[in-house]
């Protein structure tokens, strides 16, 4: 492997490029971007501080990839246009063959670049649109995300030309889910006016059998490392608890109703927000186990949909994990749902059924939902009145909801799994008590289970019934009395109370459910 | 479950009530339900007359 030093025209430091695809090194002392030419070296500007992200991989970082050793050489830092930031590793392979290791909201995405032919070039930007089905690779991908993102920063070595602060023109796609949990994936990249592919699939964590490296990041290497933060707010001079403030843009002031930017822990007020009310059955900064992880509530946000002058509300509560990232607890009518992001999948939220992981999830609604009021943190730049266009799908006990944000260039869509939890699990789990229990039927609240043994039990009470009658009907003139074939159906008919009395219940409890959606299978013509 | 045995409880009951009126050969009682779906019934034409007449 040959080694090339210079000298950082930044600072003088030594700058290597260590690896014969590196096109720009990071300078370690200054975070100055130079670029290797064909004769020097070119000073393409500072890089800004990284943002800290709790990343499963770091600089140095090794693994294996299906038997294939990698390390981990370089990563960009990209801002999104609704806040926020995402991480791009850079994973060197034998042979000097890279790959693209893309990580958001707690998924990972590993790409190679395949080369763009001149006879069949990538379809126009402009010309795709969300929930657009493009054959590529043989395989049929949906776009999942399209926008432009800002390079903030990177670190370490970059094979392409990066430069501080340009735009990146980008499409996500999502291939269908496989069996083993992994999913195709790719990114139309049209940045600098030229057109790349990367594809590859969405994995695990464990499928890169990651080690960390023996050294760990400089603390002065431009890593933002910030635990918990205790600010006031600069409104009403309330204390506030950042515990994500790596993440957090937004925060909801609880105390009256502030809503401010967070920069590296310095809190400014943007706006008072209005119909400051809300009454959460959780409150902020409580910490509770789900699914073996513990989570603390870190934001609470109230939304609405409005349909025929009814508006139709609920709360959300955001969950926070240091390693994990952040998941959804929902509160609807009583109703209780965990929510986590589902990995490597575009749906189409015009279809009428989806089928996933197994089950056959039916259109329950769509509909634009509103921000009504927040509180607390928020990883996006969150707003009263933003609005998404939803989607939800159902098979008892589980919704999946497509959530489609149109943020300036960008479009982005993202599918998220909810799971109904019954208000005790919700008490057990945050170790509170006296939670209000719902009236009404959930959406997603499993019908109740009838015991297969009644069904059976039925069936041989009738038989029976009908062998006593049968081995008992005599002709009119036998000297011994007859049974009386009243008699069998009255008894029928008390047996019979029970299970058709459950059926009936069943039938009303699946009305109920769908009482409050346009696409009820028990919708009448006059509805 | 306890719906289960609550049904089975129920169940039995019912079997046994109805071994007891099948051997015994107990009648149920007569609602006229069927008598009165054999007959032709009543009616305005009934008799082929209105009733009139002296």
């Amino acid at each position: 492997m040959k080694v090339r030093r210079a000298s950082c025209p930044g600072c003088g430091a030594p700058v290597e490029f260590r690896f014969g695809n590196s096109m720009v090194s990071v300078c370690e002392f200054c975070h100055t971007a130079v670029a290797r030419g064909d004769k020097d070296i070119e000073d393409y500007g500072k890089v800004s501080d990284l943002v800290e992200t709790d990343s499963v991989v770091q600089l140095g970082s090794t693994g294996s990839f299906r038997g294939k050793p990698f390390e981990v050489i370089g990563r960009v830092q990209y801002d999104h246009a609704a806040g926020g930031v995402w991480d791009e590793w850079y994973l060197r392979f034998p042979g000097d063959k890279m790959a693209w290791l893309a990580e958001a909201q707690g998924q990972l995405h590993l790409t190679f670049e395949r080369p763009v032919r001149s006879k069949s070039p990538l379809p126009e930007f402009d010309s795709l649109s969300l929930g657009q089905v493009v054959h590529y690779g043989g395989q049929d991908l949906t776009v999942a995300e399209l926008g432009v993102a800002k390079a903030r920063s990177a670190q370490g070595e970059i094979p392409w030309q990066f430069r501080p602060n340009d735009d990146h023109r980008y499409v996500d796609l999502h291939g269908a889910p496989e069996p083993d949990g992994g999913a195709w994936f790719a990114t139309f990249d049209y940045s600098r006016g030229e057109q790349h592919t990367y594809i590859g699939r969405t994995v695990t964590k464990d499928k890169l059998n990651l080690s960390t490296p023996d050294w760990q990041p400089d603390p002065g290497s431009g890593t933002i490392a910030v635990a918990s933060l205790h600010l006031n707010c600069p409104k009403c001079g309330g204390s506030l608890d950042l515990h994500a403030p790596k993440e957090t843009l937004r925060v909801g002031c609880q105390h009256c109703g502030a809503l401010l930017s967070n920069d590296d822990g310095r809190l400014k007020l943007l706006t008072m927000l209005e119909q400051r009310e809300m009454h959460t059955s959780l409150p902020l900064g409580i910490r509770g186990t789900i699914e073996g992880t513990e989570y603390i509530i870190i934001g609470i946000m109230a939304r609405f949909v409005r349909y025929a002058g009814t508006t139709y509300p609920w709360t959300e509560y955001l969950l926070y994990a240091p390693g994990v990232g952040f998941r959804w607890l929902v509160e609807n009518d009583r109703h209780w749902s965990f929510v986590q992001p589902v990995t490597g999948h575009a749906m189409d939220p015009l279809s009428t059924r989806l089928r996933y992981d197994g089950d056959s999830f039916r259109i329950y609604d769509r509909a634009t939902a509103i921000v009504r009021h927040v509180i607390g943190e928020f990883y996006w730049k969150v707003q009263q009145g933003n609005c998404v266009e939803t989607a939800d799908f159902i098979a008892p006990p589980r919704m999946l909801s497509i959530e489609d944000s149109f943020e300036g260039r960008t479009h982005e869509r993202v599918v998220s799994l909810g799971t109904y939890m019954k208000p005790r699990e919700i008490e057990a789990a945050f170790g509170v008590e006296n939670l209000t229990r719902p009236w009404g039927v959930g959406v997603i609240q499993p019908s109740p289970k009838i015991p297969f043994g009644v069904w059976l039990a039925w069936a041989g009470f009738c038989f029976y019934m009908f062998i006593i009658y049968l081995g008992n009907h005599r002709s009119a003139s036998s000297a011994t009395p007859s049974a009386d074939g009243w008699m069998l159906f009255y008894g029928l008919l008390f047996v019979s109370a029970i299970p058709i009395g459950c059926l009936v219940f069943i039938h009303n409890f699946e009305v109920s459910r769908w009482k409050d959606s346009d696409f009820s299978p028990y919708a009448s013509s006059d509805d | 479950m306890k719906i289960l045995r609550i049904y089975l409880i129920i169940g039995v009951l019912v079997c046994c009530w109805y071994s007891v009126a099948a051997f015994r050969g107990w009648q149920a009682i007569n609602f006229g339900i069927v008598d009165n779906m054999g007959s032709s019934g009543g009616g305005r034409a009934y008799g082929g007359s209105w009733g009139g007449g002296k």
